[in-house]
């Protein structure tokens, strides 16, 4: 049999799942940021690969993309997505600055979303792999700057494997006094799905709540 | 582009082919991905593939793969009235966009097999911009048919 799509696992499952990676990624941030974060999720949806450049104006489009490869436990990818002005914003969440005071990814800025991009992608994990007992390892983060077409490649490229679809949903970074939008995908290959739906299978249904 | 021209935006995994003059064939913001340019100067015909992933090991007739496009893309240059022995194509993309994680560097395996599968079906690259860490965007005019222009993030575009 081959892998599994996204489509046969339950999408309320899978649903939970993402919401319950992302709280306690949100767990994660407000420790690095010493203030408390909120990461809400909402519109999840369906979409054609060749679709999902449109989510960002365009394959042309740059943005600033920070990525986490699944590297233990299943393959699957992570990625945040941003206009770079929104990129801008959550750096200086990160880095406790006036708003408006990044203009540019240097070096530094590089560090404060790769920083984001490990605590995110680590803790998000870690509640799977509470879930599931299976240990999830994440790869170190990567910032990139480029066209929106060639960064989503990094993904694409695997889950075109399996199918033409895939599935995103729509992201808030919220502190006390700033919100900052963005796409947050979680792209998981055949054998992540055939992890979880085993897991389902042999275990009743998995305890998201 | 003039004020009439059209682009055609060849997406993930399709092949299209043109003699409208007024058209141009495009790939916009490919990064491991490659954008086959084969042209028959005489006809004045282009046509472009946008290649996803190198094989297809038996599991499908996509033309997201290197070995389905290429013939794929031939047979509909013929079909148009273009002539095995006057197609020549350009190519561009396979970059290595992240450097972490696992999978390899499909970049440099799509690079790979579009070369093989080229070369298999008797077709010769004149020239080739593969490789690299950025994306690029691939256009063809067919008004200039033979000419193909890579254009990556903070550049004009350069004639390949």
């Amino acid at each position: 049999m081959g892998s599994k799509t996204l489509e046969q696992v339950e999408l309320s499952d899978w649903t939970k799942l993402v919401t319950k990676g992302t709280v306690n990624a949100a767990s994660g941030l407000s420790r690095m940021l010493g203030r408390e974060v909120k990461i809400t999720c909402f519109n999840l949806r369906k979409i054609m690969a060749s679709e999902a450049f449109d989510l960002f104006g365009g394959p042309e489009t740059l943005v600033v993309g920070i990525y986490v490869s699944i590297a233990e436990g299943a393959d699957g990818h992570i990625l945040l997505v941003y206009p770079p002005k929104i990129a801008y914003g959550l750096v200086d969440m990160a880095m406790d600055n006036p708003d408006d005071t990044t203009t540019e990814i240097g070096e530094d800025e590089e560090s404060a979303l790769a920083e984001i991009g490990n605590i995110v992608g680590s803790f998000f994990l870690n509640s799977m792999a509470d879930d599931t007992g299976i240990r999830f390892q994440p790869t170190p983060p990567q910032v990139l700057q480029d066209m929106a077409g060639a960064i989503l490649n990094i993904a694409l490229t695997d889950i075109m494997q399996y199918a033409d679809d895939l599935f995103v949903m729509d992201t808030t970074f919220e502190t006390e006094d700033k919100k900052i939008s963005g796409l947050f995908l979680v792209l998981p290959s055949g054998n992540f799905l055939d992890i979880m739906t085993k897991h389902a299978d042999e275990y009743g249904k998995v305890s998201w709540e | 582009m003039g004020i009439e021209d059209k682009s055609i935006i060849v997406n993930l995994g399709e092949v299209r082919v043109s003699k409208d003059p007024k058209e141009t064939l495009t790939c916009l913001g490919i990064g491991s991905c490659i954008a086959i340019c084969m042209y028959d100067m005489e006809r004045g015909l282009c046509g472009m593939a946008h290649v996803v992933l190198p094989e297809s090991n038996g599991s499908g007739a996509s033309t997201k793969y290197a070995d389905v496009a290429v013939p794929q893309l031939i047979h509909d240059m013929r079909h148009r009235g273009g002539h095995i022995s006057r197609l020549t194509a350009k190519i561009a993309g396979g970059a290595q966009m992240a450097t972490v994680g696992g999978g390899g560097d499909i970049g440099n395996k799509n690079s790979i097999a579009v070369t093989e599968n080229l070369a298999q079906n008797g077709i010769k690259i004149v020239s080739s911009d593969v490789g690299g860490h950025r994306g690029r965007s691939v256009t063809m005019p067919v008004a200039q048919c033979g000419k193909v222009f890579v254009k990556t993030i903070g550049e004009q575009p350069r004639e390949l």
